[in-house]
């Protein structure tokens, strides 16, 4: 719909307890349903050359009036931002025992639709999204 | 014996002839070999095909390889899955001395490796339980040689995103070393959408000698639209049977990624970094154990900046070149040798 962003939050509850397919099939339907979703919690490697292949597999799919074209996806960590700053020892120390205690690192991915998002700016403090 | 000189007594043999062998693949069900062929074609279409094993050959022409019965039991102890590990092994020695053997040195090579068998079930024979105890030391040692030895060959794949150069870079390390090229370049994006691949290039450096395959793949994407192609002059048609191939190239791509020893990660230097298809082949890499160059290529361009990306990731070794020019390329050789080593 024209000049409506849907954007969808999924907590990292919601987004652990889902199987690996599932989280890929999620993520691939949304953005066929031009919908942006933020998840709080990082994609494993694997999982995102996965949702890669999940997404060629579905560009090339013989469904008619097939209009999509990939997706665009950021991440952005906690290793990769927040313990780069200068932080205090302390405050380091937090950071580490909260990330051993979740049992994975932190961090935000956004992933959306390329035909809506054009461009991520993974700057390690923020993602900028471009969208048109 | 290793395979190498297998095909190297055939090719020598007055008895075996190309036509001979042609048959007797056939056989085994391979009919891409015809006599015309050279040796060295020939054996590649074996070496690639799984239906012809090395002793297939030797107990269908068993006295030009001199071994008969005797060798056939002497195989039996070591074992299948050992004499291919030897055969890996020896491979490469065997590649290096090749230049410089004469058809008689072959020979005496063969020779030597035959008695070197005889030697074992003598002293087996002989020696009682000492015999049968130092046997049992030798293919420990065998073992042990093995497993600490240094891989001889090195699958060395190139990936990056789309238009990072890699295709540049594959043609000048192939050209550097075997004066030829891998594959078409082009700036329209995914111009390589198959793997292409060159063997046995022999990287010489300080007098060390590195054989790698080259695994030149498509550019990794999480998009494709074939409206883009439409910008390069191509009919719709057209446009969707590239994209369609494209994202098959991609798929291939990341197929290969399990296969590879030795990683290049080209980056254009001239853009941000910080993408997501560069974190992912980084990210993959790591997970795999994957040993990771990063090659910040296009640094002829006035835009390029090495140490944006050397700061974006500090924990890999990485390298600044020209694949276009050909400039530094000696710098990512010496890089090379230290990743593999």
């Amino acid at each position: 719909m024209e000049n409506e962003l849907s954007i969808h939050f999924m907590p990292l509850e919601a987004f652990q307890v889902l199987g690996r397919d599932e989280k890929l099939e999620m993520l691939v339907e949304r953005s066929k349903e031009e919908e942006i979703t933020v998840v709080e919690g990082l994609l494993k490697p694997d999982e995102e050359m996965d949702l890669i292949k999940a997404t060629m597999e579905e560009i090339e799919g013989e469904e008619e009036n097939n209009k999509f074209t990939g997706v665009e996806i950021g991440s952005i960590t906690l290793k990769r931002s927040w313990l780069k700053k200068k932080k205090s020892l302390s405050q380091k120390l937090k950071a580490l025992l909260l990330k051993y205690l979740i049992g994975r690192e932190r961090g935000l991915t956004v992933i959306g639709p390329a035909s809506l998002v054009k461009e991520v700016k993974q700057n390690p403090e923020k993602l900028t999204l471009r969208v048109e | 014996m290793v395979r190498r000189n297998v095909f190297e007594i055939l090719k020598h043999s007055k008895k075996v002839t190309k036509e001979d062998f042609c048959k007797f693949a056939k056989e085994k069900g391979i009919k891409s070999l015809k006599p015309d062929m050279n040796w060295d074609e020939i054996e590649k279409e074996v070496r690639m095909d799984a239906r012809v094993d090395l002793s297939d050959i030797r107990n269908r022409w068993p006295e030009e390889f001199g071994i008969e019965v005797e060798k056939e039991k002497g195989e039996e102890k070591e074992g299948k899955g050992k004499e291919e590990q030897e055969e890996g092994k020896k491979e490469g020695e065997e590649v290096e001395k090749e230049e410089i053997k004469t058809e008689e040195e072959w020979e005496e090579v063969d020779t030597e490796e035959e008695e070197g068998v005889k030697i074992i079930k003598e002293e087996e024979l002989e020696g009682g339980e000492e015999g049968f105890i130092e046997h049992l030391k030798n293919i420990f040692s065998s073992f042990l040689d093995e497993l600490f030895r240094k891989k001889d060959k090195f699958q060395l794949g190139i990936y990056g995103a789309t238009n990072v150069g890699k295709t540049t870079l594959a043609n000048q390390i192939s050209e550097d070393w075997l004066g030829e090229e891998v594959g078409k370049t082009s700036a329209i994006p995914h111009e390589t959408r198959k793997i292409q691949q060159k063997e046995n290039i022999k990287i010489k450096k300080r007098g060390k000698e590195l054989t790698i395959n080259l695994v030149d793949t498509p550019g990794i994407s999480t998009k494709v639209d074939f409206e883009e192609f439409l910008d390069y002059d191509f009919d719709e048609k057209d446009a969707k049977q590239r994209a369609k191939e494209a994202t098959k190239g991609i798929i291939e791509a990341i197929r290969y990624l399990d296969d590879m020893d030795v990683v290049l990660a080209v980056m254009d230097s001239t853009k941000d970094p910080l993408s997501q298809v560069n974190l992912t082949i980084l990210g993959n890499l790591e997970a795999r154990g994957i040993p990771v160059l990063i090659v910040a290529n296009k640094l002829d361009k006035n835009k390029a900046n090495l140490e944006r990306i050397k700061a974006a990731f500090p924990q890999y070794e990485t390298v600044g070149i020209s694949a276009k020019e050909g400039s530094k390329m000696d710098e990512l050789y010496e890089k090379i040798f230290q990743v593999t080593r």
